[in-house]
């Protein structure tokens, strides 16, 4: 093998390790990529994710106050600590069924939009920091009434996650 | 040379209220809105075309099929209106800081309806209604005079 042959190769070598080097380099920066906290819930045995900056407090169920004149999926107001708040019934705005017996047994408390309410919810799963390169666009089978308050989707271990936007949400109730 | 600025009426910091049961739900109204609070068959007896209305309802929805044993007569100006309650509960004084206005999505659902807001008696939000503003004028019952002298709150409960 000649000189020139040699160093060739030699470069060639070189050069597959900068980019092998490189690669490595992206790894690690993706790894530190942006993240996004996501409270994750469940509901009609389905799981749903608020962010997490929307989310004020998560109560356990409180009596609800009936308000005549609000639509079925605004059953009342509840009182929080002296504050009164109103709760919706995700459920309902969804056009999700609705079970005879309450299968609800926390109260999510979110701030979205300038707008503040209740959410009943039926169990807090986790809370999550989700890079956001993983949030992806939600599924195509979704129902419409559902499909317009998501924002996005996720996979949480083999399940599939729903982002719900709590400004739409409450946008669709205020009109 | 200014122009002096028109005098503004301080606003009351306390406010007595009458609450009440209609359709399950408690609710409670300014006093002063209230003329006098009656039995149903001693306001049908007031005149030939007072019978009161007990469709007058805060609820939009389906009838709430409530049984009016009492009848509240309000303050008005020639006109005899009447709203239909299930039961008096008291009369309180409550600070007007501790009104709480209805929340956001509340507000915005019922629009235009006459909750003044919220105030919370023994922990519990209750409606703060102004009738003043729930009974339109298709409402009221025509050539009824006004029934009785102003009453004295204390009366009803």
């Amino acid at each position: 093998m000649d000189s020139s042959t040699r160093d060739g190769e030699r470069k060639s070598t070189l050069i597959l390790r900068e980019i092998a080097r490189r690669r490595e380099q992206r790894q690690v920066v993706d790894v530190e990529a942006e993240r996004v906290k996501m409270v994750v819930v469940s509901l009609q045995g389905d799981l749903y994710a608020f962010r997490g900056e929307h989310v004020k407090e998560i109560l356990p169920v409180l009596p609800v106050f009936p308000v005549p004149g609000t639509p079925e999926w605004l059953p009342g107001v509840i009182n929080v600590r002296g504050q009164v708040e109103s709760v919706v019934d995700l459920r309902r705005l969804m056009g999700l069924p609705t079970p005879d017996e309450g299968t609800s047994h926390r109260i999510l408390v979110g701030e979205a939009g300038g707008v503040r309410s209740g959410v009943f919810v039926d169990s807090v799963i986790d809370v999550l920091d989700v890079p956001v390169a993983a949030l992806g666009p939600p599924l195509e089978t979704l129902k419409r009434s559902v499909r317009e308050l998501v924002s996005s989707a996720f996979l949480h271990g083999d399940v599939l996650v729903t982002v719900l936007d709590l400004a739409r949400v409450f946008g669709r109730i205020s009109g | 040379m200014t122009r002096a600025e028109p005098r503004r009426e301080p606003c009351p910091d306390r406010l007595e209220i009458l609450t009440f049961c209609l359709g399950g739900v408690r609710m409670a109204a300014d006093v002063e809105q209230v003329l006098e609070m009656l039995d149903p068959d001693p306001a049908r007896a007031a005149g030939p075309t007072s019978a009161p209305r007990t469709d007058a309802s805060l609820n939009d929805g389906p009838a709430l099929g409530f049984q009016t044993p009492k009848v509240l007569v309000l303050r008005g100006q020639g006109k005899m209106r009447v709203v239909a309650i299930d039961r008096p509960c008291d009369i309180l004084t409550v600070p007007v800081g501790s009104i709480q206005p209805m929340p956001d999505l509340v507000a915005a659902c019922i629009g235009a309806r006459p909750y003044w807001g919220t105030v919370i008696l023994d922990g519990s939000p209750v409606l703060l209604v102004n009738l003043e503003e729930f009974l339109p004028l298709t409402s009221v019952q025509p050539d009824c005079p006004e029934v009785g002298e102003p009453a004295d709150p204390r009366r009803f409960v």
